[in-house]
């Protein structure tokens, strides 16, 4: 069951674009695809989508090819694109019909769906006077209009107002209430660690990490120490202990091993530091990104 | 299918309702109407003052040659909008009323002394448009009918006789060649279709590439396939033209069965002998819908092959160089349609659309031509549907530098 990616390649020209990538998602839930610029993320997509050729590899939903026939899906490019001229209400319906939807249906979504983000007014207006948050929520409804089962999102959240953010993280939670395979690519790492179970990294076409991602956090072992103190410790630190982070109210930093933590907690306690809070944390996605995708 | 429908539906109602279209298809309608009017137009112009103002002439009959038909010559005058006075006959007073405007001129009619033939004087401020010529010939035929009656007359010759004389000879002309050079009507036959076939076809380009500029693109083909995309908009472009062009015929037909006066009405004497019949009509929407598809699927791949609106002039540089040589091709072997160039334009099948329907409508076009001619412009134009498919596909969603030719090879392989 779900959707599995075997060893998927793609040239273009001389240069592997992407290069044997392998996940698979046997259950509905999010899956986090990342990488920097130019990585082969989109790439990835749209072979999923069929849209591009692959030159090797499988791509599979439910054991069958991904197409219109197999399974309902939907994709929200990374570049915004939509009818500037037309109106809302006209679009919607035209994407919804082409997406395989009867037109009553399709008339009760696309009012239903606008009312739900709030662009009941712009309705028979041209999509063009709409601003680009909006037009964005619009582009996120042409992709789930038609309730698809497997819904790619590209950068979801660039370029959205916190409000606007957080009405469109509603929908993407709801969605996976109803059991919708989610493919999910963005830079920002605090949305992929508040959705993603899964996540494959890619570098420049390879896979450099793969896999659930508390298990990622957990093999990279809890060397972040926090330490949050209005005193000055820094007396007590040792040599071997980095600065990640100085803020007024505290320090972060990465250690070698945990019994070091223990040791300097003894220490501030026999000194009679007042801590606030003292925690020994994973390291955040952030600093396993750029760890295993920066240099 | 249902797919290319939506498609076709979506793209016809997003063309009709764009304001640029209504508004150049409401100013050819205007200007079709304007040109069937320029006849009454001229006419309440420039019309009006000529009848009213008929032209007024004193004439004098010196030595009485006219004699009692002078109230004839009169009448007949009036025909032909003169206005003749015989009551004047003083010759000065007649120069005072040309020189204060009254009078448009002055004849006097005078005895030869030494021919005994009659002689015509006219007097006239010597304004261009009373000079005329032809008004002095007129009447100088006028008396010299009136004389030759008169000596008819006195020679008794029965008025059987003088009723032959002065009837009105009847002729009617016969060719034996046609002469009636139809080469007129191929010619406009086609630049029609080429104005109609690559115009609409250019639309295709056009909607392609703000597609792709606008980005639509990648949820267009996410959405249903690029095969669907391409035949729905071609189709639905060419049911456009085909709309626009049948509209505009029938308000030519309209206006011109309404405006043109009859005694102006050219067109029919030329449609008489045009080989119209519901045959040749049916052949020449065959041309249309068939070139059109042509030229439509090469702009479509063109559309495809470039990322910003501002590139699609130079990338249509090909097909506008094919689309302009056919044209020209078939503009010129229109005046020679027995010629070999006229047979090849009308059988090459990116020519055959603009060639043969103006010479299928001249005349003369042997069946075994038209259905050669119409076979490989279908397989043409089969083919280039698949071709198009592929390259279309390969292209959509390739941003960045316009593809070459080569390029888009590659990719459509690819596809």
């Amino acid at each position: 069951m779900g959707l599995r990616i075997e060893k998927v390649s793609k040239t273009y020209g001389d240069k592997k674009v992407v290069d044997s990538i392998s996940f698979s998602m046997e259950k509905p839930g999010v899956y986090g695809l990342l990488g920097a610029n130019g990585a082969g993320k989109t790439t990835t997509m749209r072979m999923i989508l069929n849209i591009i050729q692959k030159d090797e590899g499988e791509i599979t939903w439910n054991g069958k090819k991904v197409c219109k026939d197999n399974v309902r899906f939907g994709y929200l490019p990374e570049e915004r694109g939509i009818y500037g001229k037309a109106k809302l209400y006209d679009q919607l319906m035209y994407f919804a019909t082409l997406k395989g939807m009867k037109k009553a249906e399709a008339k009760e979504a696309t009012i239903g769906w606008c009312k739900k983000l709030g662009l009941e007014e712009y309705l028979y207006k041209p999509a063009e006077q709409l601003s680009k948050g909006n037009q964005q929520k619009v582009q996120l409804m042409i992709a789930v209009i038609h309730k698809p089962e497997l819904l790619i999102l590209d950068e979801p959240f660039s370029g959205l107002d916190p409000v606007n953010t957080k009405i469109i993280k509603e929908i993407i939670m709801d969605l996976i209430k109803q059991g919708t395979y989610i493919i999910l690519s963005s830079h920002q790492m605090a949305v992929v660690e508040e959705y993603c179970q899964d996540i494959v990294m890619l570098k420049q076409g390879k896979t450099v990490l793969q896999g659930n991602l508390n298990e990622i956090k957990k093999s990279y072992g809890r060397n972040n120490l926090l330490i949050e103190t209005y005193q000055n410790i820094e007396g007590y630190i040792p040599a071997n202990f980095k600065i990640i982070d100085k803020k007024a109210n505290g320090y972060e930093f990465k250690i070698e091993k945990e019994e070091d933590a223990q040791k300097l907690l003894e220490t501030l306690v026999e000194n009679k530091v007042v801590i606030q809070k003292f925690e020994l944390k994973e390291p955040s996605l952030q600093e396993i990104f750029i760890d295993k995708v920066g240099e | 299918m249902k797919d290319m429908i939506t498609i076709l539906k979506y793209t016809i109602k997003e063309n009709v309702t764009k304001k640029s279209f209504i508004i150049t298809t409401i100013i050819l309608m205007l200007m079709i109407v304007l040109v069937c009017n320029i006849p009454n137009i001229v006419n309440t112009i420039g019309g009006e003052e000529k009848e009213e103002q008929s032209l007024k002439y004193v004439l004098i009959d010196h030595d009485n040659i006219i004699g009692n038909d002078i109230n004839a010559l009169v009448e007949m005058g009036k025909t032909i909008n003169w206005e003749i006075d015989i009551n004047t006959t003083n010759t000065d007073e007649a120069i005072e009323k040309i020189q204060n405007n009254e009078i448009d001129g002055m004849l006097e009619v005078l005895l030869d002394e030494e021919t005994k033939s009659a002689k015509l004087k006219y007097t006239s401020n010597g304004s261009i448009y009373v000079d005329d010529q032809s008004i002095i010939n007129q009447f100088i035929s006028m008396i010299k009918t009136i004389q030759i009656n008169n000596i008819l007359k006195q020679a008794n010759v029965s008025p059987e006789s003088l009723n032959i004389i002065n009837a009105d000879i009847e002729y009617e002309t016969k060719h034996l060649q046609d002469a009636n050079d139809n080469s007129g009507i191929a010619m406009a036959a086609s630049f029609i279709l080429f104005f109609a076939v690559y115009f609409y076809g250019n639309y295709v380009a056009v909607s392609v590439s703000s597609e792709k500029t606008s980005r639509v693109m990648e949820t267009l083909v996410t959405s249903t396939t690029p095969r669907n995309i391409i035949l729905g908009k071609t189709v639905a472009m060419g049911l456009v033209g085909l709309g626009q062009m049948l509209l505009l015929i029938f308000t030519a037909f309209v206006s011109y069965k309404l405006f043109i006066p009859p005694e102006m009405d050219i067109i029919s004497s030329i449609m008489g002998n045009m080989n119209i019949n519901i045959y040749s009509i049916l052949i020449c929407l065959i041309y249309f819908i068939l070139g059109y598809t042509v030229y439509a699927f090469l702009n479509a791949v063109t559309g495809a092959t470039v990322s910003k609106v501002e590139d699609l002039n130079s990338a249509q540089m090909p097909v506008a160089m094919i689309a302009l040589i056919s044209f020209y091709l078939a503009y010129f072997t229109a005046t020679v349609p027995d010629s070999s160039a006229s047979k090849f334009a009308s059988i090459f099948p990116f020519s055959s659309a603009f060639s043969m329907p103006g010479r299928i409508l001249a005349g003369g076009v042997a069946s075994w031509e038209i259905i050669i001619s119409i076979a490989i412009l279908l397989v043409t134009a089969v083919l280039l549907a698949f071709i198009s498919i592929k390259a279309y596909s390969g292209a959509v969603l390739h941003y960045g530098k316009r593809l070459n030719i080569k390029e888009l090879l590659k990719l459509s392989k690819e596809k």
